[in-house]
């Protein structure tokens, strides 16, 4: 094959790896910090590093296997890294803080419930986080999610469960309703 | 605010929360990759890239100068130049003489002792 060619060859098969897996390795550092934009940071960090994996000549075996590895362990220092260590907020995190315009009633209970999710969330585990956000902002079913975790399909469906249990519980607690 | 009893066991209302939440998460659209527009990795580039070319310019360079240096440093460029103009005749006063002066005291000293 001629080299211009291979170029453009692997240039489409990576085009393939980001697109198959890049929401994947979004969910991974989005379970771990419950934060967007520091996610999809991450997530393109991650495939820079498989890029230049391919500089290399390298060869994947399991190029998923390797992103969610490579995923967890950039989430995982971004915990050591100043930009943590400087209390900055995500945007999520800052709504509302600077608006002094009243907002619908729909959407304050809106938030309101969205708050009492994401508190909950922050008590789950990490590996917890990972599971709800494929099944819920991807529509992943129980089999793909194993699949792509490494789990068996009952511990994902366990948790799945286990996810839903407590906040119906903290729902009650609070009296707040699910969705307006 | 709604006074509706609270239904938080119903699975589909926490589905659809969850969801709700989940979504509004998600990068909307979903970015593309920014690995610098996806250049071509080096062990792939071709003879006739313009780094290649440079590479080699940069070598010839390297190589002239020091042959330069070479050539400069070992003194034949002195010994196979021509006379110059303005040049001292051999017949002049130091002819045969030499740096250090050797060649200079021979006809102060023929003149002395004749």
């Amino acid at each position: 094959m001629k080299p211009a060619r291979a170029a453009q060859a692997r240039r489409d098969e990576f085009e393939g790896l980001y697109q198959q897996h890049s929401r994947e390795v979004w969910s991974v550092a989005y379970g771990r910090w419950m934060d967007a934009d520091l996610a999809m940071d991450i997530t393109q960090e991650v495939f820079c590093r498989l890029w230049k994996q391919y500089e290399t000549g390298e060869v994947l075996l399991n190029p998923r296997a390797w992103l969610m590895r490579v995923a967890r362990n950039l989430a995982e220092d971004n915990a050591k890294s100043a930009f943590r260590r400087n209390g900055t907020q995500s945007p999520e995190q800052m709504n509302g803080v600077g608006s002094k315009a009243p907002a619908p009633l729909e959407k304050l209970e809106r938030d309101e419930t969205f708050e009492q999710i994401r508190v909950l969330l922050a008590e789950l585990p990490a590996a917890d986080r990972e599971l709800l956000t494929l099944r819920y902002a991807f529509d992943h079913d129980a089999p793909k999610i194993a699949e792509i975790l490494n789990l068996p399909v009952t511990a994902v469906h366990m948790r799945l469960s286990r996810a839903r249990k407590r906040l119906a519980d903290r729902f009650e607690a609070l009296g707040v309703r699910p969705l307006p | 605010m709604n006074d509706q009893p609270l239904h938080p066991t119903d699975p589909d209302d926490l589905d659809k929360a969850f969801a709700a939440f989940f979504k509004k998460q998600v990068p909307s659209p979903w970015p593309s990759a920014r690995v610098e527009s996806l250049a071509v990795p080096s062990t792939l580039r071709t003879a006739s890239s313009g780094s290649f070319r440079s590479r080699v310019t940069l070598a010839a360079s390297v190589a002239a100068l020091l042959g330069l240096g070479l050539y400069l440093s070992s003194g034949q460029h002195r010994a196979s130049q021509p006379a110059a103009k303005g040049e001292l005749p051999e017949s002049g006063l130091l002819k045969g003489a030499e740096a250090s002066g050797k060649g200079l005291t021979k006809p102060l000293t023929s003149t002395l002792n004749p």
